[in-house]
């Protein structure tokens, strides 16, 4: 019996072999951190690079070239290859057959199929945008990536397309894995909130990525046979392509922000120790959000000349969306009343995700208004709303699930000193960073510029400074977690006192998770 | 072995098959292409409900298949309002 | 022959939460499909709204009898494929793999259709490639362009799944002869028939966007 107790899924040996062919989720939770912390730092440089050529006014350190190609690379890598798998492909991984109380995904070799196509793909178009000198900027916005940029936008598209179906088939298994493997017991509202929220992802990824798909397949076809489908000279309609792109790439942003909402309602319940307040509404509001998300794309598109009809609709439909959005946030409020909060690292970054985010959305309603868009289209007012969504909501929400969830992936522990600096690290100079951004762009900065004039030099030096610490904040995780991996103190089963079936079970798992299935007697969150 | 069904679901097929092209030689005016339509529908559906078991499938499968062709008709729909309204 | 005893993969409890979880996924990796062309759909239905005379126009330019022929051979394709189901569930390996095959023969019998009319669309000088001219009888050239630009990637897109499907078909004729584990080959002969259906029905909107709308 303890023989069989100390066999966990790590154990089963670290040559190359047991680690490239396995089909144990949790082993491809560790394949994907390392492709994706690799991605994320690759893109950062990217960001510091952006970030220390706007120190100064003129466009010194950086051509204006270079800076669009430096900033594409920044966007392509983080939104298509950091932002969109990082929670459900790790976290979500690791999890999700966990928390339902399974003994592995629905299917496990597609599992690691869609690893690999993530992985090849992701290298091979990074090293097309490097090599290749793309400077279309994440969205390949045509006419310009089809008729006018002379980079490698065929090759960057293709890579972009290919890594489309390791997502489809990422979602595939979350969704059959939710309905088809729950544990007996495990009806639907029993499931963590963390379950539906990727589930709900998974429904965006199977239903919003084959538009993208078609979408890069016609920018390729366009560019190398010409067939003018989005060439005004030639009868197309450049507007096409964006109606397109956007029906996958708003509700992209819920693909980001849906999981990250799924592990603050873990951390917020779990280190205040209370029942989330309002769990069916909080149900209700993923559901709403994931579905709503999908008719509000064209606020993309105010100023680029759509039907004025259409854009008081989409305007309609996107402040729609914030009542959900407002929900949530205010039930993991009332959640943390008369809780017993204690401030670990994830508690911590769980509230710095409800500040930030509660900044991201608050400033979307701003933009979602037809009138006052025309003024802040295009400006670093964007730049700053969609980072504080992203990587105030997203990242921060993804590295404190990390630290929630690190000690039953190894079974040790890390420091807690250290852990506590980095996650404030985080919050003071992500705000350093991006709030500056909020008033260039309100007195007019543009975005995707190298250069300005000398009155905004003070708010991007203070948004450049914050970027050091901002990146000292996402280095320090690296490095006490490398520690802990080898000289880290034993975690023990449940090291938070938390509830929910993952912390039922040793750390690290055993390889088919549970001893044996475990019986599911009441819903989640049962802290009192 | 049950030849039966499927033998008349595709003689069904053929008929529907017959009728929308006959319609498109013989009928002219502006109901047509909406008759072409409701005929590839039935078509599609005597597909899916039988050579495709959705028939003997539980209802959640059905509901994924609705559900896939709602969300093209949203995309479909919206673009389309957006196009005319310009 | 070895008949294995039925057995579930290691992550499942019993065949049916197998079957289920298969099945269901296909479904909605199916779903993915249609939203795939449904991106071409779209795109085609925004474009014909905005010309629609050049666009009726140049659909009567593709040939109908053609098209109607190739239609008839994939619905027949799809009643041998059902056929081919029920066969396995029978247990006749013999007659799965005569319904296998004849499902093939009319896959494949549909693409040769399909290349004669490209070749004949090509021979009019319909086909808008770079290095091809493309000789528009009437007016708004650009704008026929445009159909024929859409027509060639909406039926390639079909054809390159119907090849996609006849590979997949001739795996499941090797399996059939092999006819190792009956669960097994009755849960993956559903499949395939789903994703040959599937095709099928995409084929008969392709076919009613594309020809029917002409004049
Ligand atoms: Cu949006």
């Amino acid at each position: 019996m303890t023989a069989e107790v100390h066999k966990h899924y790590l154990s089963g040996g670290w040559s190359l072999h047991s680690w490239l062919l396995t089909t144990d989720h949790k082993r491809i939770c560790w394949l994907y951190l390392v492709s994706i912390t690799g991605f994320f730092f690759l893109g950062g440089i990217a960001a510091l690079l952006i970030r220390l050529e706007l120190m100064t006014p003129p466009g010194d350190f950086l051509t204006a070239e270079g800076y669009n190609e430096t900033f594409s690379l920044h966007g392509i890598v983080m939104v298509w290859f950091f932002l969109i798998p990082s929670i459900p492909a790790t976290l979500g991984n690791f999890l999700m057959p966990m928390m339902v109380g399974a003994r592995d995904l629905a299917f496990p070799r597609l599992n690691l199929l869609s690893w690999y196509i993530y992985t090849l793909g992701g290298i091979f178009t990074i090293v097309m945008v490097i090599g290749g000198g793309v400077d279309t900027g994440w969205t390949f916005y045509t006419p310009y990536s089809s008729l006018f940029s002379s980079s490698a936008v065929i090759a960057a598209v293709a890579g972009v397309f290919i890594v489309g179906f390791s997502s489809i088939l990422t979602g595939i298994n979350f969704i059959v894995t939710t309905h088809t493997m729950r544990a007996p017991g495990m009806h639907w509202l029993r499931l963590p909130l963390f379950v539906w929220a990727n589930y709900a992802t998974s429904l965006i990824l199977v239903l919003a990525t084959p538009v993208l798909s078609v979408t890069l397949l016609l920018i390729a076809a366009e560019r190398l046979l010409g067939i003018g489908i989005f060439d005004p000279s030639l009868g197309g309609d450049p507007l096409l392509f964006q109606h397109l792109f956007w029906f996958y790439s708003h509700p992209a942003v819920y693909i980001m922000i849906l999981p990250a909402m799924g592990v603050v309602s873990e951390l917020i319940t779990c280190f205040s120790k209370n029942r989330i307040f309002g769990y069916k509404g909080m149900v209700l509001a993923i559901m709403a959000i994931s579905l709503f998300g999908f008719v509000v794309w064209g606020h993309h598109m105010f100023t680029s000349g759509q039907s004025l009809y259409a854009g008081i609709l989409f305007s309609f439909f996107s402040f729609l969306v914030a009542v959900p959005s407002a929900v949530k946030t205010l039930n993991w409020t009332a959640t943390l009343y008369r809780g017993r909060i204690t401030f670990t690292a994830p508690m911590i970054y769980g509230l710095s995700f409800l500040g930030l985010f509660a900044i991201g959305g608050l400033t979307g309603i701003f933009l979602a208004a037809l009138a006052l868009d025309v003024h802040l289209h295009d400006t670093y007012f964007i730049t700053a709303h969609f980072h504080y969504i992203m990587v105030g909501g997203a990242v921060t929400a993804y590295l404190g699930g990390l630290h929630f969830w690190w000690p039953k992936m190894t079974g040790r522990l890390y420091s807690e000193l250290w852990s506590k600096i980095a996650a404030l690290a985080l919050f003071i100079g992500f705000n350093l960073t991006f709030f500056p951004q909020f008033l260039l762009g309100y007195s007019g900065m543009p975005r995707r510029y190298h250069e300005y004039p000398e009155a905004f030099q003070l708010l991007h030096v203070m948004s450049s400074l914050g970027s050091v610490v901002l990146a000292i904040g996402y280095l320090l995780p690296l490095v006490y977690f490398t520690w802990s991996l080898f000289r880290g103190a034993p975690a023990g089963a449940n090291p938070w006192q938390a509830e929910g079936l993952e912390w039922r079970t040793a750390s690290p798992p055993p390889k088919h998770n549970f001893v044996s299935i475990p019986r599911v007697t009441e819903g989640p969150y049962a802290y009192r | 072995m049950n030849y039966r069904q499927p033998i008349l679901i595709w003689l069904g097929l053929l008929a529907l098959l017959a009728l929308t092209v006959g319609l498109n030689v013989l009928m002219t005016g502006p109901w047509r292409p909406l008759l072409h339509y409701v005929i590839a529908t039935a078509m599609a559906a005597l597909l899916m409900v039988f050579f495709m078991r959705l028939r003997a499938s539980d209802g959640l499968i059905r509901l994924f298949a609705v559900g896939g062709v709602l969300w093209l008709g949203l995309l479909i729909l919206i673009t389309l309002a957006e196009v005319l309204t310009r | 022959m070895p008949i294995v005893k039925p057995a579930p993969a290691e992550q499942f409890d019993d065949m049916g939460q197998q079957r289920r979880a298969v099945l269901m996924g296909m479904w909605v990796f199916l779903v993915t499909e249609l939203l795939l062309f449904g991106g071409g759909f779209a795109m085609f239905a925004m474009y014909r709204v905005q010309h629609p005379q050049v666009f009726a126009e140049a659909a009567g330019h593709l040939s109908l009898p053609l098209a109607t022929a190739n239609t008839v051979l994939l619905l027949t394709s799809g009643l041998t494929m059902a056929l081919a189901e029920q066969a396995v569930e029978a247990g006749s390996r013999r007659l799965t793999l005569v319904f296998y095959l004849a499902t093939m023969a009319l896959g494949l019998g549909f693409l040769g259709v399909k290349g004669y009319e490209w070749y004949q669309e090509w021979q009019a000088q319909l086909m808008p490639l770079p290095g091809l001219v493309f000789a528009w009888p009437g007016n708004e050239s650009q704008q026929a362009e445009l159909f024929f630009n859409l027509y060639f990637i909406l039926t390639g897109l079909h054809a390159l799944h119907m090849v996609i499907g006849l590979g997949l078909l001739g795996v499941m004729v090797v399996l059939v002869q092999r006819w190792r584990d009956p669960h097994r080959l009755t849960r993956q002969t559903q499949v395939s028939g789903l994703y040959w259906a599937f095709v099928d029905v995409i084929w008969l909107f392709l076919f009613t966007t594309l020809y029917l709308l002409g004049p």
